[in-house]
């Protein structure tokens, strides 16, 4: 009897040996750093939007190439014989592929804050890139700023939002 | 005979017993090793992610936050290895930093004679010397002050194991 009552303990020692594996394993698991995912897609977009695009006039930087495809996206930027938004799209395209080809992203372009009313002209949301990382379920990284677009001297807020997620 | 069934099951329980305190005691110790290892490769990776972001903010290479300025590169890779034992006192050894401007042309690595028509710099360490090393990668901007404007780059900052 004293035998059976030792061996159920030393089944428990076991037991209790086998759960402190298990979870001294599962805590030596290589964490990837969440500062560094945040890091790089904010930069992502910051840095495609300080770029120049090599065309003049409202196109100079990828920033003024959005503003021109949300503000006048049928206008033709000098040095391209594009309209804006269809410049913008393949501008974005080129830049993000060059940066890493294993990323999926969608750049949403939205009215930011203090907006005013463009009188029937202009857009009020264009997306740029795969729309689908926006489901549930996928394991995306956001970036947002805000960029200033003048246009026939007023000054536009557009929100520029950049939704990453890395193919594996 | 009862009696010496009895101590067999004793000596059996004994030897479990003992067989699982050594497993535990050898595990434990495994285990403090590998921990030790794990905390000396994070410190490596702390390294290679603040040298990162010390490169991306740094007078000596930027213009601006995460700005790189191509005449402060070529200024710096031109100093050579007088910068990079400067540095040293920072970082400590075996590091480097890499700047790749995303342009199609192809990759030519910038000298006093060919500036400003190249596009990469590899500063200190070469990223080929064989070691394994930790690696980070990050989007920037490098701004030309030949051409006036404003490029899409790569910074990587690597420090070998």
């Amino acid at each position: 009897m004293k035998a059976q009552t030792t061996m159920i303990l030393l089944v428990f020692l076991i037991m209790i040996f086998t759960g402190l594996v298990i979870v001294l394993l599962s805590l030596s698991q290589t964490v990837v750093r969440e500062e560094y995912s945040d890091l790089y897609v904010n930069n992502l977009l910051l840095s495609i939007l300080k770029t120049n695009t090599g065309y003049t006039d409202r196109c100079e930087t990828v920033s003024d190439l959005i503003g021109c495809a949300f503000l006048t996206p049928s206008y033709t930027c000098g040095g391209s014989s594009l309209e804006c938004r269809t410049l913008a799209e393949q501008t974005l395209e080129e830049y993000m592929n060059m940066v890493n080809e294993n990323m999926v992203y969608c750049f949403n372009i939205t009215s930011g804050p203090g907006w005013s009313s463009l009188d029937e002209q202009g857009l009020y949301s264009i997306s740029f890139g795969d729309s689908s990382i926006w489901k549930k379920g996928i394991n995306r990284r956001v970036a947002r700023t805000v960029i200033q677009s003048v246009h026939e001297g007023l000054e536009y807020n557009i929100e520029v939002t950049l939704a990453v997620a890395f193919r594996k | 005979m009862k009696s010496q069934a009895g101590l067999m099951e004793y000596l059996l329980m004994t030897f479990f017993i003992v067989v699982v305190i050594v497993a535990i005691v050898l595990f434990l110790g495994w285990w403090s090793v590998m921990e030790m290892n794990l905390e000396q490769k994070k410190i490596i990776d702390e390294r290679a992610f603040f040298l990162l972001k010390y490169s991306g903010n740094s007078p000596y290479f930027t213009r601006e936050g995460w700005v790189l300025d191509d005449a402060k590169l070529n200024a710096v890779k031109a100093l050579g290895e007088n910068f990079c034992e400067k540095l040293r006192g920072v970082f400590g050894s075996g590091w480097f930093l890499e700047v790749r401007i995303l342009d199609e042309n192809p990759e030519v690595d910038c000298t006093y004679t060919n500036y400003p028509d190249c596009n990469h710099w590899v500063l200190c360490e070469p990223k080929s010397s064989g070691k394994e090393g930790y690696i980070y990668t990050i989007p920037v901007n490098v701004y030309r002050n030949v051409f006036r404007r404003y490029d899409i780059a790569i910074l990587t900052s690597g420090v070998y194991a």
